[in-house]
């Protein structure tokens, strides 16, 4: 246990040095490997690793979602959403704050990545803010929070990610993604609407729009809900494996952004480019974390935490709690998919060592944690000083003060924190439409 | 810290750098382009075969891996001309210039080496592998031109890295601005 630990502080520190994270994880499971079992074994672990997570079919769904949530972007269909959710909302106080939120959970809908979200949305949902005399603060806020949404509700790389990591359903996490995704934007209304009460100068009321209208914007929608009742319907009903449904869902928002006239030759080769290059990326930071879990692996950490807490003597959820607050405080400093790729392999198996009795259904207990490590991640998005959402809205607009950003986001991530709790002792939130599906 | 994954824009990026550098950009990036987009085709036509006409893409399962395994090497040096790593810059702001440049070079020399060793290795692996005439179980593709190519795609990154250590130390112009 102890070579482990020394391990996650030589790691820390090559990351603090700026040491890429894929090389730190790696070169660190490299050596503790090698010192552990021999050097020839630890360089083919680090060969068979590299090889075998290129060829993974079950990945082939990160880029096509990527792919399809950069096609999405092109299409246009975010104006067509905001403009939707504001025909409903924009009249009340702080309305044009509520129809972002709202926006953003649409967008998140057919966008798996949260900065894709929160990039998207900065373009459509500020200038009119801005017009009508938001305060920044709830503006940005409102973006960097609505933002998160994308990793949660369906399709999401991140819980892609996981579900190869804990080899689990990745169909079934994403339909245990979509109730905590409704009840995020819920809360984050919520959190919109406290802000205006307090504060009613921070976000002044917009003009109120004729049903009519109103429905006609609601119209323009139908590409967004099409496109998830495809993709995301496909999988809760067993007719697309998750691999599939990601080829279509590429498909049909290239198909999409084509009718749109949004494409020339040139930019789907830039489409297609910035996907393959975010692929590419996301995929040697999971090489590195994969040799660096094997590494792990051979210390027997995994096991020692179970003994170690199983003597403890301390009920399940206490532990997921604890391992809640770890997440919370490595959030403050590590980029979101490092956290996931890091941690994930130590607490999983901590976590199928738990005796949690008739708390929750042994089968989905994977499922619901996944939820729980997603929804931490998100608010690790918006926790200063490394909240990666808010460096997307700052280099978006770079006239808002950083420091502006993190207030406005304050109490999105105060509801955040509430939904995370209900997450955790409410396992049916998540779990409900899963235990469904068969 | 720097977002990982570039946002998507509005206006069409044209690539940063040198001759060389957009050249590789085109090269590979075309290359990594087109196998996506066929991945992606592949999996429509797979889908509304096996759904609409009960005819399935034989092996399509293969092709998809070779693919993916094939395009994201193919985009790792591009990945790292364009220093889209994920690091952490917590602390960048309180050291000196000299210092940062010393501590860049340092690293990106550690990573070459370290993809060198690396390749070096997938080599001897993809030697192996066309020594015993492996081949994917369906349509009998055989793996070892496709592990000769992440080899070859690990010696170029870390060629890359080792030009990126070279500027970094010697002061080059370049390795002051973020891009390559």
């Amino acid at each position: 246990m102890l070579e482990a630990l020394f391990a996650f502080l030589g790691m820390l520190g090559l990351i603090v040095l700026r040491v890429p994270i894929a090389f730190a994880m790696g070169l660190v499971g490299y050596l503790g490997y090698g010192l552990l079992i021999g050097w020839s074994p630890a360089l083919a672990m680090i060969t068979t690793v590299t090889y075998e997570t290129g060829l993974s079919y079950g990945l082939s769904v990160v880029p096509l979602f990527i792919l399809m949530g950069n096609f999405v972007s092109r299409a246009g269909l975010s104006d067509e959403l905001y403009h939707a959710s504001n025909a409903f909302l924009g009249h009340r106080r702080g309305g044009l704050a509520m129809a972002t939120v709202v926006a953003c959970g649409g967008f998140s809908a057919v966008c798996g990545s949260s900065l894709a979200t929160a990039a998207t949305m900065s373009k459509v949902a500020y200038p009119p803010m801005r017009r009508y005399g938001y305060s920044d603060a709830l503006a940005t806020g409102s973006i960097a929070a609505g933002g998160t949404l994308g990793i949660l509700i369906p399709p999401s790389v991140i819980l892609v990610i996981y579900g190869i990591l804990t080899e689990s359903d990745i169909g079934k996490l994403f339909i245990a993604g979509v109730v905590p995704g409704l009840l995020g934007v819920a809360l984050y209304l919520a959190a919109v609407m406290i802000t205006v009460r307090i504060n009613p100068a921070a976000g002044p009321p917009g003009e109120r729009m004729e049903w009519g209208e109103r429905w006609r914007a609601l119209r323009g929608v139908w590409g967004v809900v099409f496109l998830f009742v495809l993709v995301i319907g496909g999988i809760y009903g067993g007719v697309f494996t998750p691999t599939e449904a990601a080829g279509i869902g590429a498909s049909g928002s290239f198909f999409f952004a084509l009718l749109r006239r949004r494409l020339t030759t040139r930019v789907v080769i830039d489409i297609l480019i910035e996907s393959v290059r975010t692929t590419s990326m996301i995929f040697f930071v999971l090489i590195g974390a994969l040799m660096f879990s094997n590494f792990i692996n051979v210390t027997a950490l995994p096991t020692e935490l179970v003994e170690w807490v199983t003597a403890l003597h301390v009920s399940p959820l206490t532990v997921v709690l604890l391992v809640v607050v770890v997440y919370v405080v490595l959030g403050c400093v590590l980029e979101s998919l490092s956290m996931i790729l890091l941690t994930v392999p130590v607490f999983y198996p901590l976590l199928l060592g738990l005796d949690f009795g008739d708390f929750i259904d042994p089968e989905l207990l994977l499922i619901w944690f996944g939820i729980v490590v997603v929804v931490v991640t998100e608010i690790s998005l918006i926790t200063p000083p490394v909240g990666l959402n808010v460096f997307v809205l700052r280099t978006v607009l770079p006239e808002v003060g950083m420091g502006t950003v993190f207030r406005g986001v304050t109490p999105f991530w105060c509801v955040d924190i509430v939904r995370l709790l209900l997450l955790v002792f409410l396992p049916a939130i998540s779990l409900y439409l899963p235990s469904l599906m068969r | 810290m720097s977002p990982g994954p570039s946002s998507p824009t509005e206006e069409i990026k044209s690539p940063p750098g040198g001759r060389l550098s957009k050249a590789l950009y085109w090269l590979l990036g075309g290359f990594a382009a087109l196998l996506l987009f066929a991945m992606m085709a592949l999996t429509f036509v797979d889908v509304v075969g096996r759904y609409f006409f009960n005819a399935p893409v034989p092996g399509a399962f293969e092709i998809t891996e070779l693919m993916l395994a094939t395009l994201i090497f193919a985009a790792l040096p591009l990945v790292t001309i364009y220093g889209e790593q994920i690091t952490v810059d917590l602390f960048d702001t309180f050291i000196p210039n000299t210092v940062r440049h010393l501590r860049d070079g340092v690293i990106s020399a550690l990573s070459a080496a370290a993809l060198f060793v690396l390749s070096v290795s997938m080599w001897g692996k993809a030697a192996e592998s066309s020594g015993y005439g492996d081949t994917t179980a369906m349509l009998n593709i055989p793996i070892a031109p496709m592990i000769y190519f992440m080899s070859v795609m690990l010696a170029l990154t870390g060629v890359v890295l080792a030009v990126m250590a070279w500027w970094s130390l010697s002061g080059h112009e370049q390795a002051h601005s973020d891009k390559y």
